[in-house]
């Protein structure tokens, strides 16, 4: 079974995907590959998608983000994974991808079908999952607001209540 | 008499012991509680650590960052430990046997059979008994230097402040939202530090708060979960050793703020999984929220409030019981149920929908188990099963009765079956009303 699948192209509504091609694109990314960590011996990695286009005036731009899922969030991701590796082609007009752009693409494209409502919650995370962003609260680090950077970490981790 | 008649004559008397052992401690709790008063009694005038203390404690007076200064700040703390469960009971075990003065307890559940896998202050003699007593039993039996203050009590919004009061350091080894917050909350008013830990299934967590500067409960986690994210043990299960692990770390963390070591540390959240590789991990916290409800500079939250409302949850880990089929002709008895499997003539699909796990450890005879989560990804199998049936009932079972309203409503709904029916109050439910020789977990 392969462990590689194609992200959505998220920031565009459906339907424009068959329609001719808006003349300024404003999608953040127009691809995301992903792994899982456990599985893949040799998790995609920027650089080498990079190093892919030897052609400097077609050079796409990559970013390289883990996910992590500890605590029991693990159970809300398709196959259970404890970590996915992704690699997003960005679009170097658009905004950067921050958080919230990570949280909805997460909650849209591997969290389990009806399992959504507890993982995001008025565009942001549900109350009780802490964020992790490279061993730090994410409280420190602006939330929705943080833009990812290449190779970043970012962990979900659900309180635990009982004992 | 023979080896054998003495071997049983043996187990008798040790029986008997235990049980008369937990008598004399629950009257013993009684009297104390009417006599004791929290201050640690100042006996010696000095405050040296005795002869039987050096001999009791020396092993640890040989560490430098304990030696007679910490043992002695140990022996005059007083800690609260609320909650004798997975977490409490070692970390009350530890507390004890390492010096700790005077140690409270709160818990107003009884000892259950299914508790003593983890919870192991407690014995199989005690099981219905009080676990508080039954603690005080076990704390008594390690280390009689150490008093114990027993609250029998549920801890609420009307006795937490009282019950806290007095207190150098809180131990929330509770197994529920609602009390979390409560203790939090208390703790910020009453200005205790709070040694906080969680378990449930194979992960645990563990964090002091409110403690110099660092974040309190609500500074983390200001909106408490939705209902049905929060995991329980009695639920979804927990491994034995897991809340071992996390309330030894606790009883260790609970050292470190009474000697001082812990205010040298930054704040941050301790992670466990017996998945991880490592299994630690410790992950940097932010510091007091200034615009924290509760500790913040403007709180507004300035007395403790109704938990259960706040939390949508009460202070248990048990499973609400849902209400989703609002038409009770929808739903049968366990009795009602029994009656129809015990006639051979009645056709019938008996569809257990609880997930392989669960189904493993018990089910009732002849029924099929197709999980609720993989209705969707096995509805040719399960049409098939229907189709077969000619008409005849599907009667739909779970652990108590919940999920089965769920599989009615799939089943009537989008499969467009009407002979469909939920067995109200599931194994549980046959277990006391019908065979009480099922396996109840």
């Amino acid at each position: 079974m392969s462990s590689i699948e194609t992200g959505k192209h998220y920031n565009q509504p459906a339907s424009n995907l068959t329609d001719k091609v808006p003349p300024v694109d404003t999608r953040k990314y127009f691809d995301a590959v992903t792994k899982s960590l456990s599985k893949a011996k040799e998790p995609p990695t920027a650089k080498d998608a990079v190093s892919s286009q030897p052609d400097g005036s077609s050079v796409k731009s990559y970013l390289h983000i883990i996910t992590k899922y500890t605590s029991g969030m693990e159970l809300l991701i398709k196959d259970k994974e404890l970590g996915l590796d992704h690699v997003f082609e960005v679009n170097p007009k658009a905004a950067p991808l921050n958080m919230k752009d990570l949280i909805k693409y997460i909650g849209e494209t591997h969290v389990l079908e009806g399992k959504q409502s507890a993982f995001t919650r008025d565009e942001t995370i549900c109350p009780g999952i802490m964020v992790i962003i490279n061993e730090c609260d994410w409280e420190v680090m602006d939330e929705l607001d943080y833009v990812l950077k290449n190779d970043d970490t970012i962990e979900f981790i659900s309180t635990l209540h009982g004992g | 008499m023979d080896n054998r008649d003495r071997i049983s004559q043996l187990k008798a008397r040790l029986s008997r012991i235990r049980s008369e052992e937990l008598e004399v401690m629950a009257e013993l709790c009684a009297l104390e509680a009417a006599e004791s008063s929290l201050a640690a009694p100042k006996d010696l005038a000095d405050g040296k650590l005795s002869p039987e203390e050096i001999r009791r404690y020396s092993r640890q007076l040989l560490i430098p960052e304990i030696g007679t200064r910490g043992q002695r700040q140990l022996r005059d703390s007083s800690v609260l430990v609320v909650g004798t469960g997975g977490l409490g009971s070692p970390c009350a075990l530890y507390l004890a046997a390492m010096g700790v003065g005077t140690l409270g307890l709160v818990d107003h559940d009884t000892v259950d059979y299914s508790n003593l896998h983890r919870q192991i202050i407690h014995t199989e003699a005690a099981c219905g008994s009080s676990k508080v007593i039954s603690a005080c039993l076990g704390l008594s039996r390690l280390n009689p230097l150490c008093r114990v203050r027993a609250h029998n009590v549920l801890l609420d919004s009307s006795n937490a402040k009282e019950i806290m009061q007095g207190y150098d350091l809180v131990v929330d080894a509770t197994d529920n939202a609602a009390t979390r917050y409560l203790i939090n909350d208390a703790c910020v008013m009453l200005d205790i530090p709070l040694v906080s830990g969680s378990a449930v299934r194979l992960d645990g967590q563990l964090t002091v708060y409110n403690y110099k500067g660092g974040p309190c409960y609500r500074c983390l986690f200001p909106t408490p979960p939705p209902v049905d994210a929060m995991a329980s043990c009695s639920e979804t299960g927990v491994l034995g050793v897991v809340p071992g692990v996390i309330g030894c770390l606790q009883a260790m963390e609970v050292v470190k703020v009474l000697t001082g070591r812990k205010a040298t540390e930054d704040p941050n959240l301790l992670i466990f999984s017996y998945k991880s590789q490592p299994h630690f991990r410790s992950i940097k916290l932010r510091s007091r929220k200034p615009t924290c409800a509760v500790c913040g500079d403007v709180p507004t939250v300035k007395e403790l409030v109704d938990y259960a409302a706040f939390c949508g949850s009460g202070p248990n880990d048990n499973a609400p019981d849902w209400k989703i089929l609002d038409d009770p002709s929808q739903r049968v008895t366990c009795t009602e149920y029994s009656r129809v499997a015990s006639n051979p003539a009645t056709k019938h699909l008996l569809l257990d929908v609880r997930d392989e796990t669960q189904f493993d450890i018990c089910s009732l005879p002849n029924s099929l188990n197709i999980p609720i989560d993989q209705f969707d990804q096995r509805l040719a199998e399960l049409e098939r099963a229907i189709r077969e049936l000619d008409g005849a009932p599907v009667y739909t079972v779970c652990r108590r009765g919940n999920l089965s309203q769920l599989a009615v409503v799939y089943i009537r709904q989008k499969l467009g079956y009407g002979q469909c029916y939920d067995i109200a109050r599931g194994l549980v439910g046959w277990q006391q009303e019908v065979d009480s020789d099922f396996p109840a977990y």
